[in-house]
């Protein structure tokens, strides 16, 4: 490949990619999760509501670790009204008994705005009432639990693996990965060529360059640039996940993470995929001329579709269209790793999937190339779609290789 | 910048070649862009390209550059044993007219990115940055991002990614535009500093008084045809230049004298420049005499004065009309 090719990317990656920002990302989400997570830990720990109750005298069967406390009292409710009021009691919970046709309980909540922690009375007084029934109609704890249980349902997998909740989870993840570094191409295409021709800096370039070999860099720098700003998101996703799990909530990691032998396979269709869908932005970026008045920006946005069609394979990823979906260059990039991870894929599917998907970068590199050519000198003005198909086609005015490639 | 403080010898540019065009056309559907052009620039040369917009100006030059393929035509090289080739685009430099740079970018980077584009390692990168970022007076701004300089400065930046690489063809697309006179004048220089170092230089612009003063050779080209090319001298002393008879009189002049007045051949022109002013332009100085006396009988004559007809005189009067000009080429 051309030297200039490797300066480009590395120019454009650094434009783009800047590690101190990053970083300083990083270290701004780590430090905002400590302080929230830390903030939790000290109101649970500090603030004990206490809440007086009235008129009744059994227990009420609130969690181990609840913040709200309790408290049987014999003062007089004008006693407990001032204590609500200098805030030295957060509220006073009455429970009377009616003893109509049918006995149950009259519950009043007495407080001075309504407060968040209502649920944990509410579900206290739910299991009250729960116990209370069962013994008026001599109900035992094992009776109840066998009428409450539902019918189980054995499922038998014919396949070798079964898909579990946490695996669409982490399938859910994947494509979201691909659709962030997509709408990162499009951000970084739309500054890295349009913000360049409302600059004016195109024609200092392609005097020195041919605008293939300024292309192909872009597209290599700024794809990298894409996946090493995601890259840094899953960073700090992992840095909070540490943080959570140092604050005692970890959970476990779902049987599709252990997939290492699927890496390098899914490394190759996501980097695929983004740089099919880089040399349509490319293409696309060169022909607007301003993004705030262009009818032509939507067409950007087009590529999210097939992206997130993958995500239709989840719930059935060996259905026909899945199949179809995951071996198109344009969705295989997502259908493709979601089925790889949740569904059975013949060799034959991956093989022309990723022979499809080769094919249909290189198509689109020299068609996203002649374009880019044509469009990157036309200010103040678009093409029609016409003419784009023509420079698509056919090339036109630009020469694909400058002469001046020639000294590297 | 500074000639007085600047070395003008310096080893960076050099060329001995001949740069020419041979029948060079270009058309854009139905629009002839370029017709049949042909010109050449000697070494070390400043060559002016002048025209109106539209012209054809920037396709030619974005055509020997290499941007464009002519539709017919060649451009050539001709080294000084008399070997031709094809025109190596890697020995040009060149100054679009629509220019710009990252402008979230410094200065050192933006210059080190153009200079390993054309091709120099990372130490002789940075040795002739460097050398320009001193030449050019941009020191203290090195590491300045280019959006904080003011636009003289980025005018000198955006030039100087057109010099590193010691091209021996300096194309200038409007060099002077949207610069203040100082700020011409230190392009001015520059210009002539690189060509007595060696350069070739095309330039095109539209400062006629700047071009006077710097080009070796001019060439007028409109609606895409050449329609005259000489040194500046020649074309202001040949037949389209001729002189120009002004006189002033006391009192304004009567419209009526003038609507009746009746003018030979001899006057290519006529004018009323202010009400008492009134300016002949005469294809040479031979009635300049008969002319005066015979508006002697107008009134008090306060002043005259004859003078060779400026560039930017002709310019206006070929541009406007190109199809009527009898010679093309005073060379």
């Amino acid at each position: 490949m051309n030297h200039s090719v490797w300066i480009v990317a590395k120019w454009e990656f650094f434009r783009f990619f800047k590690w101190r920002d990053q970083l300083i990302g990083i270290v701004v989400m780590l430090a905002t999760s400590a302080i929230a997570f830390g903030a939790v830990k000290f109101a649970r720990s500090s603030n004990d509501i206490e809440v007086a109750l009235v008129g009744f005298n059994q227990p009420l069967n609130l969690p181990n670790d609840s913040s709200v406390k309790v408290r049987p009292s014999e003062e007089t409710m004008q006693q407990l009204r001032l204590q609500l009021d200098d805030r030295s009691l957060d509220g006073i919970l009455l429970i009377t008994e009616n003893t109509d046709n049918v006995p149950e309980l009259v519950v009043e909540l007495l407080v001075r705005q309504p407060p968040g922690w209502v649920g944990e009375i509410q579900e206290a007084m739910n299991k009250l009432k729960l116990s209370r029934t069962m013994a008026q109609a001599s109900i035992t704890p094992e009776q109840l639990q066998l009428i409450l249980a539902p019918q189980t349902i054995k499922v038998t997998t014919t396949m070798p693996k079964s898909i579990t909740f946490a695996d669409r989870v982490v399938a859910i993840g994947m494509g979201s990965f691909m659709m962030l570094v997509s709408f990162m191409g499009l951000s970084f295409f739309m500054v890295g060529i349009t913000g360049e021709k409302q600059q004016r800096i195109t024609e200092q370039i392609v005097s020195v360059i041919s605008p293939q070999a300024w292309i192909d860099g872009k597209l290599i720098g700024l794809t990298g640039a894409s996946f090493a700003s995601v890259g840094m998101l899953l960073v700090g996703g992992l840095a909070i996940y540490a943080i959570v799990w140092l604050a005692g909530y970890a959970m476990t990691m779902p049987d599709a993470l252990s997939r290492w032998d699927l890496l390098p396979l899914l490394a190759i269709l996501f980097l695929g995929g983004a740089v099919f869908w880089n040399c349509f932005f490319a293409a696309v970026s060169s022909i607007i001329n301003d993004p705030n008045t262009s009818a032509k920006s939507g067409l950007l946005f087009v590529p999210m579709l097939p992206i997130a069609a993958g995500f239709l394979a989840i719930p059935q990823p060996d259905g026909n269209a899945m199949r179809v979906l995951s071996i198109l260059p344009g969705t295989s990039s997502t259908a493709m790793p979601i089925r790889l991870l949740l569904g059975e894929v013949a060799w034959w599917e991956l093989a022309m999937c990723l022979l499809l998907l080769v094919g249909g970068i290189w198509i689109l590199r020299i068609a996203a190339g002649r374009i880019f050519a044509a469009g990157i000198m036309l200010y103040g003005k678009e093409p029609s779609w016409i003419e784009v198909l023509r420079w698509a086609m056919k090339g036109d005015q630009l020469p694909i290789r400058a002469p001046s490639d020639s000294h590297t | 910048m500074n000639p007085k403080t600047r070395p003008l010898t310096s080893p960076f540019l050099e060329s001995s070649l001949l740069v020419s065009a041979h029948g060079v056309g270009k058309s854009f559907g139905a629009v002839k862009a370029v017709d049949q052009i042909s010109f050449e620039v000697k070494p070390q040369q400043i060559f002016s390209l002048l025209g109106p917009n539209g012209a054809g100006k920037t396709t030619l030059v974005r055509m020997l550059i290499g941007m464009l393929p002519p539709d017919e035509g060649t451009f050539r090289w001709q080294n000084n044993g008399g070997k031709i080739s094809p025109l190596d685009r890697a020995k040009i430099g060149y100054l679009p007219e629509d220019r710009g740079l990252y402008k979230d970018q410094p200065v050192t980077a933006t210059l080190e990115y153009f200079a390993a584009l054309r091709g120099l390692n990372p130490t002789e990168s940075r040795r002739v940055v460097q050398m320009w970022i001193e030449r050019l007076e941009l020191t203290q701004y090195a590491k300045s991002k280019l959006e904080t300089l003011s636009k003289g400065n980025q005018q000198k930046v955006q030039i100087a990614t057109a010099l590193l690489h010691r091209p021996a063809l300096v194309v200038l697309d409007e060099p002077f535009s949207g610069l203040d006179p100082i700020n011409q004048e230190l392009m001015v220089n520059l210009i002539r500093e690189i060509r007595s170092e060696g350069a070739t230089i095309l330039l095109s612009a539209h400062q006629l008084h700047l071009i006077e003063r710097l080009a070796d050779h001019v060439m007028i080209i409109a609606k895409g045809r050449e329609v005259l090319s000489g040194t500046v001298a020649e074309i202001c002393q040949g037949s389209l230049g001729g002189r120009t008879l002004r006189i002033e009189f006391e009192q304004p002049i009567d419209q009526a004298l003038l609507g009746n007045l009746q003018t030979d051949e001899t006057v290519r022109a006529m004018q009323l420049e202010q009400p008492n002013l009134i300016a002949l332009h005469f294809a040479n100085s031979h009635n300049q005499l008969e002319w005066l006396n015979k508006l002697h009988g107008w009134g008090s004559i306060r002043s005259f004065q004859s003078s060779a007809a400026s560039l930017h005189e002709i310019y206006l009067r070929v541009a406007a009309e190109p199809d009527a000009l009898p010679q093309r080429n005073l060379q």
